[in-house]
């Protein structure tokens, strides 16, 4: 059965990128949303199996959005995306509790790797 | 903490301002002295932190929209795919700006959403470090990177 992903990023390029290298696995994507504010409000309703989140989006960032969801759902599982990607930023979020962090731009290897890995 | 001179400044962006491209949409680029043509867009962010300023990138259009078709993998873009798509190349250049100044210099820093222009715009200049780097692409497309950073 086919794992379902949650894409949590400002850009469309991005819900684009990831639909595509996952569109012949076994990763479905059922949910793109622009914000850390609209993945709150609709993880419960799409029930995700992992969840890829940006950080610097409009609202709230990703780092928020993951401390919340973690903190209302503690099974759920957040892979960090981001161009941001230094100490300072891995750190909070393996303090948050998510399950790793790719770095932007990534390639079809590494997504995939990562998503095993977060889901492991 | 350290601090950086311009030269680190110029030396990092540059690097990762053609690493990038080219990992990004496999376009290459070189320094050269030619500013982009009067078809041009803007897209430009500010940076927070133990340092500030813009960071503002101005190409030639038709660079961006080969980048795009690179990238997306379609031969026409539409204006708003251009625009989403230029805001997440800039996004990635400056998150690696970000940790590589990090990695060089200990300086921890962030930066806000980009912001994009059809035209050319350049935020007020302020004081500190300023500079201006030229390229040209493999194709001859102009890019212009422009530089405001200074230490906190």
């Amino acid at each position: 059965m086919s794992k379902k992903v949650m894409v949590v990023d400002d850009s469309r390029v991005v819900h684009l990128q990831i639909k595509r290298i996952l569109a012949d696995t076994d990763y479905q994507v059922v949910l793109c949303c622009q914000s850390g504010e609209e993945a709150l409000e609709k993880y419960d309703e799409v029930q995700p199996d992992l969840v890829t989140m940006d950080i610097l989006m409009p609202g709230m960032t990703g780092l928020e959005a993951a401390r919340l969801l973690l903190q209302s759902h503690p099974q759920a599982r957040v892979l960090m995306v981001s161009s941001l990607a230094y100490d300072n930023t891995i750190n909070e979020a393996s303090d948050i509790g998510t399950k790793g962090f790719i770095y932007k731009p990534f390639d079809r290897e590494q997504l995939l790797s990562s998503l095993e890995a977060a889901l492991a | 903490m350290n601090t950086f001179t311009q030269a680190d400044v110029q030396d990092i962006l540059d690097q990762v301002m053609r690493d990038m491209t080219e990992r990004y949409a496999g376009i290459q680029l070189c320094q050269h002295d030619s500013e982009p043509s009067d078809d041009i867009c803007t897209v430009y962010t500010t940076f927070e932190g133990s340092y500030h300023g813009a960071l503002v990138l101005c190409a030639d259009t038709a660079f961006l929209i080969r980048l795009a078709q690179h990238v997306l993998q379609e031969e026409t873009i539409e204006p708003n795919d251009l625009e989403d798509l230029v805001k997440e190349y800039f996004n990635v250049i400056c998150g690696q700006i970000v940790a590589g100044l990090f990695r060089a210099f200990h300086v921890p820093a962030s930066f806000r959403i980009p912001v994009f222009y059809t035209g050319r715009f350049i935020p007020d200049e302020q004081d500190g470090l300023h500079g201006v780097i030229n390229y040209t692409s493999d194709c001859n497309e102009s890019a212009q990177l422009i530089h405001q950073l200074t230490a906190a």
